[in-house]
């Protein structure tokens, strides 16, 4: 039981960032307003949210990250080996999805936008924590 | 001779516990080996589908698909005057000069987030008129777009296709600008897409020049980036716009209330 509480707690709580970020991002999204930006209202967050990859299919991008966080936060609530693979995979995703993202802020939209800075550092922090906690499960084989 | 026995009948079964629980073990790690092989290929799966909806999405117009906001833009444009490279009342005394390349971002977040407030706020108010200059600065997809902005001009539809081309925008320099998505956007723009072509074929060189003498005129203002302002008044000489922490649409009402006092004053 010990195994699972400090890397869940972890998970739980970049998770939650993650739901906080993207949940108002897509808020801001849903009333067509730009998020607030360190860059002020011509800040790269706003070049972002108007840029055509701010949608993904019709479906604004931190609408999808919202989803991902939820399906995360469901992962390191869950145990059993299946919820700390599952967690581990969908981390892999959205450290994948978050380096493209991050790809098209620097070369094709050329603006950078904290909150997917912000977002892309937690996907990187939950992928390290659902490495490490897969593989404390994984050790109960060899003992 | 009993005991010995009893031991090593233990010892036997010691082993083949043991060896049942060596092999549960390496069947219990099989499976979660196939277990978390086949979540990090979903993974994989997912993460490339996601990119690819991603790129797609950032090409919207770029192979002939649908084509975003027309009604959005010729809504904002309803009821004001174009002519050639002006929008509004001919007779303001005041102009705001807008130097843009079609393929710039800055100039597209500009006309998403700042051009309907400028043309609420001061064109229609008839404060002053908008015209466009188009500074081609990013390369030969840049001036090959403005040269169809000049034909398109002679339409009175630029404000229009500009808007539109910036709704439809695609990645910098990757070479979406071409004739089929120019004739894309100048339809949706409702421009006579064949007397366009018309007017490039016979007037094209002209257009090339005119697109030249816009980046000398820019460039002899000190404008060296896109979008760059000026302003004018009663048809004088243009008056760059300095604005260190980027160009608004409020901005321009301060800058053309000012410019309106001092046209009054000389006049």
């Amino acid at each position: 039981m010990s195994r699972d509480r400090r890397p869940r707690a972890i998970a739980v709580t970049l998770t939650i960032i993650g739901i906080v970020i993207s949940a108002y991002l897509t808020w801001e999204h849903a009333r067509g307003a730009s998020p607030l930006c360190l860059g002020g209202a011509n800040g790269g967050c706003h070049t972002v949210a108007l840029s055509p990859y701010a949608k993904i299919g019709g479906i604004p991008v931190a609408a999808v990250g919202l989803a991902g966080y939820v399906a995360l936060l469901i992962a390191a609530l869950s145990r059993g080996f299946l919820a700390r693979a599952a967690g581990f995979a969908m981390a892999l995703v959205a450290v994948g999805f978050s380096a493209y993202l991050t790809y098209l802020e620097l070369n094709v939209i050329h603006a950078i936008c904290q909150w997917c800075v912000a977002s892309a550092v937690t996907t990187v922090l939950l992928l390290i924590t659902h490495s490490w906690w897969l593989a404390r499960n994984w050790s109960i084989i060899d003992e | 001779m009993g005991t010995k026995k009893r031991e090593l009948s233990q010892q036997r079964r010691l082993e083949r516990e043991r060896a049942a629980a060596i092999e549960s073990a390496q069947r219990r790690r099989r499976s979660q080996m196939t277990i978390l092989g086949l979540l990090i290929a979903a993974a994989l799966v997912v993460a490339v589908i996601l990119v690819f909806a991603l790129r797609d999405s950032g090409s919207t117009a770029k192979s002939g698909g649908d084509v975003k906001d027309v009604a959005t833009v010729n809504k904002s444009l309803k009821g004001l005057t174009q002519d050639g490279f002006e929008l509004g009342d001919p007779d303001a005394p005041v102009t705001i000069v807008e130097f843009v390349d079609p393929q710039c971002p800055a100039c597209r977040d500009f006309f998403l987030r700042e051009e309907p407030a400028v043309l609420d706020k001061i064109v229609r108010p008839g404060k002053a008129r908008l015209e466009l200059k188009t500074y081609a600065i990013l390369g030969p997809d840049s001036k090959k777009a403005a040269a169809a902005m000049h034909a398109i001009a002679e339409q009175n539809r630029l404000f229009n296709f500009t808007a539109i081309f910036y709704h439809n925008q695609g990645q910098e320099n990757s070479g979406y600008v071409t004739d089929k998505f120019i004739d894309l956007i100048a339809r949706a723009a409702g421009v006579d897409v064949k007397q366009m072509h018309a007017d490039l074929k016979a007037n094209g060189s002209d257009y090339d020049t005119a697109v030249l003498d816009v980046s000398g005129e820019a460039q002899n203002l000190g404008l060296t980036g896109t979008p760059s302002f000026g302003i004018r008044i009663n048809g004088g000489d243009i008056e760059a716009i300095s604005a260190p922490q980027g160009v608004t649409a409020d901005l321009l009402v301060d800058e053309v209330a000012k410019a309106t006092k001092k046209a009054k004053a000389g006049a």
